[in-house]
């Protein structure tokens, strides 16, 4: 039986051609398991955090979850959050901590000294591809102080990102109205009328 | 062009220069496939000669594998490829007149190119008879316009409106496409009879049609979505980088960089575009903090003479964006400490300092000297950052770079 070499061969180079690639891309990204756009995505988005008067409305209904503390050691000994399990983040991923990384539960609530270390711990944890983790907003200092200590409701809403001051009235110099704005891409839009075609 | 131009190992003003070669390569291969004879065209309509068909289908299947597979090792950008909006009656009355001027004339338009290139005289008339038609539908235009631009469903894809995946899609044409030869090839047994097929009597499909599966099935579990770069930092280098905390610069940095324009910092507001119209600090362009990934930002973002420092209201927000950054190999990037909250603690209190140190000192007196500057108003600061700016502009990206034909 005759084969029909020329079209094998052709699909056979352009086949290795893609698996080299393939290959290739696996060997020299070291294999983040989400991708960087996905993961910005989700840290603008809320999915991925509770406030702390979500924190206690969890806590008083009871409903399942995991606070884990990833300061060091030494902090977490000095003071936690009630039930707060020690995961530090020096150690995230040391076998020691095995049991609290791939527990099932479904909310995994990562605190820290401040939110945005807390939120460094959830993005190493994304990239090795743990689900479920979720990051307490404002961070351990404010949780202590206005949910154990005064069960004060004042700071249960807290945000890094609100602003605390008027900055248009305090700064006097102020972007001027000309200031230059720089377009995100300078797209040319003619998406909207049809084109081309045989 | 290709893996070329988005992994930057060419510029893109080679554009026309590849434009021209592949062009030269189109031409030939579409003449020796035998598109330049209107009996060939046509025979797929009276079913004795069914190659227009398949060599269609195969670079339909060829330009999709090659695209979602490129896209997945970030060879090209997906994102600048131009997707023809889908104009639901205009598409149903042009492609009955089209096909009517098929059968009619035997060629479709790009064919009648090819033909004509070759020296066919009912190629050149072909040719003239669509001029003609370009003319008449330019002067009329005004009559087809509502038909035209009607039932507008914008640039919509096969696969979202079925709600599958893209490499399902591309798995179920594969397999649709191979289908479609087998079938082809059985009619023109039946209408031929005696010569079908001559050349490739006895060959056997197996091979290529096993692989074509193959390469389909492996597209179903390739993910779909845009790549950045392939050029990510290695994870462990990445866990190292932020946790070791070298990435702040203070707040008296950038009031440093305010009042001395030549200080080597560019700006970075990432909140979303409506904090930044309200307020920023001047001179700094906007990065919404979840279009770090974006590669339009490229240029701005991979600033080798100056630092990019990140700031959003606080410190968190910056902080994810810088995450991103640097996980897409961004090495000049730095977050201000505290956010802009932290700038205007700066600028509104500033404590006696305790010690008689000279650092503490000689910051104190500096940061009196912004506060008194910042409360005047130098109206200069404002007007003199212009000349910085366009240094850092992203690269501009021009959204017309493929487009249909045939």
């Amino acid at each position: 039986m005759k084969s029909s070499k020329t079209l094998t061969i052709i699909v056979l180079v352009f086949t290795g051609f893609f698996l080299i690639g393939i290959i290739g891309k696996a060997v020299l990204t070291s294999g983040y398991k989400q991708s960087a756009t996905n993961i910005a995505k989700e840290l603008t988005s809320e999915q991925r955090f509770i406030n702390i008067a979500q924190l206690h409305a969890l806590i008083t209904s009871g409903e399942q979850h995991l606070l884990i503390d990833v300061r060091d050691s030494t902090e977490y000994k000095k003071g936690r959050l009630p039930n707060a399990v020690n995961l530090p983040i020096s150690e995230l991923f040391s076998a020691d901590y095995a049991d609290i990384r791939e527990s099932n539960i479904s909310r995994k609530i990562l605190y820290a000294a401040s939110e945005a270390d807390a939120v460094k711990a959830l993005v190493m944890l994304m990239h090795e591809g743990y689900p479920n983790f979720i990051v307490l907003t404002g961070g351990y200092p404010i949780a202590q102080s206005s949910l154990i200590d005064t069960q004060n409701p004042s700071a249960w809403y807290s945000n890094d990102e609100k602003m605390r001051y008027n900055y248009k009235s305090l700064f006097k110099v102020g972007p001027s109205t000309e200031a230059p704005h720089v377009a995100a891409d300078k797209v040319v839009d003619i998406s909207n009328k049809p084109r081309g075609g045989c | 062009m290709g893996p070329l131009i988005p992994t930057g190992i060419v510029g893109m003003e080679w554009d026309l220069f590849f434009a021209f070669f592949i062009g030269i390569a189109f031409g030939y291969v579409l003449e020796q496939a035998g598109f330049s004879s209107s009996r060939k065209l046509a025979g797929v309509f009276y079913g004795y000669d069914f190659v227009v068909l398949r060599v269609f289908f195969t670079a339909a299947i060829t330009a999709m594998t090659g695209l979602l597979l490129m896209n997945h090792l970030g060879m090209i950008d997906i994102s600048l490829v131009y997707i023809n909006p889908t104009f639901l009656w205009s598409a149903i009355v042009g492609g009955a007149i089209m096909g009517v001027g098929f059968i009619l004339g035997g060629f479709c338009p790009g064919t009648s190119v090819t033909a004509a290139a070759i020296g066919k005289i009912d190629a050149w008339a072909f040719l003239l008879g669509i001029g003609i038609g370009i003319l008449i539908f330019g002067e009329a235009f005004p009559m087809f316009e509502a038909l035209y631009n009607g039932s507008s469903l914008g640039p919509i894809l096969v696969f979202e409106s079925l709600g599958i995946s893209a490499g399902w899609f591309a798995f179920i044409l594969i397999a649709v496409a191979l289908a479609a030869f087998g079938i082809t090839a059985a009619i023109e047994q039946k209408v031929n009879k005696e010569n079908a097929l001559e050349d490739a009597k006895g060959m056997s499909y197996v091979l290529p049609v096993t692989i074509a599966l193959i390469v389909g099935v492996m597209l179903i579990f390739i993910p779909y979505e845009r790549v950045t770069s392939i050029k990510e930092l290695p994870k462990i280098e990445f866990n190292e980088v932020v946790m070791s905390g070298k990435h702040y610069i203070t707040p008296d940095e950038v009031a440093y960089k305010l009042i001395y324009d030549y200080h080597p910092i560019v700006l970075v507001d990432v909140r979303d575009a409506a904090d930044f119209a309200e307020f920023t600090l001047p001179g700094s362009i906007n990065i919404p903090a979840n279009q770090v990934t974006s590669r339009a930002w490229q240029t701005a973002l991979s600033n080798k003479e100056q630092k990019v420092v990140l700031y959003s209201n606080g410190t968190v927000l910056a902080e994810k964006a810088w995450m991103m950054a640097v996980r897409l190999g961004y090495d000049n990037v730095y977050v201000l400490k505290g956010g802009l909250n932290g700038f205007f603690d700066n600028l509104t209190q500033n404590p006696k300092p305790k010690t008689y140190k000279m650092e503490a000192q000689s910051a104190y007196a500096f940061r009196e000297r912004v506060r008194t500057i910042f409360k005047e108003g130098k109206a200069d600061i404002a007007t003199r950052k212009q000349a910085t700016v366009p240094s850092v502009s992203p690269k501009s990206e021009v959204k017309v770079a493929s487009r249909g034909g045939c």
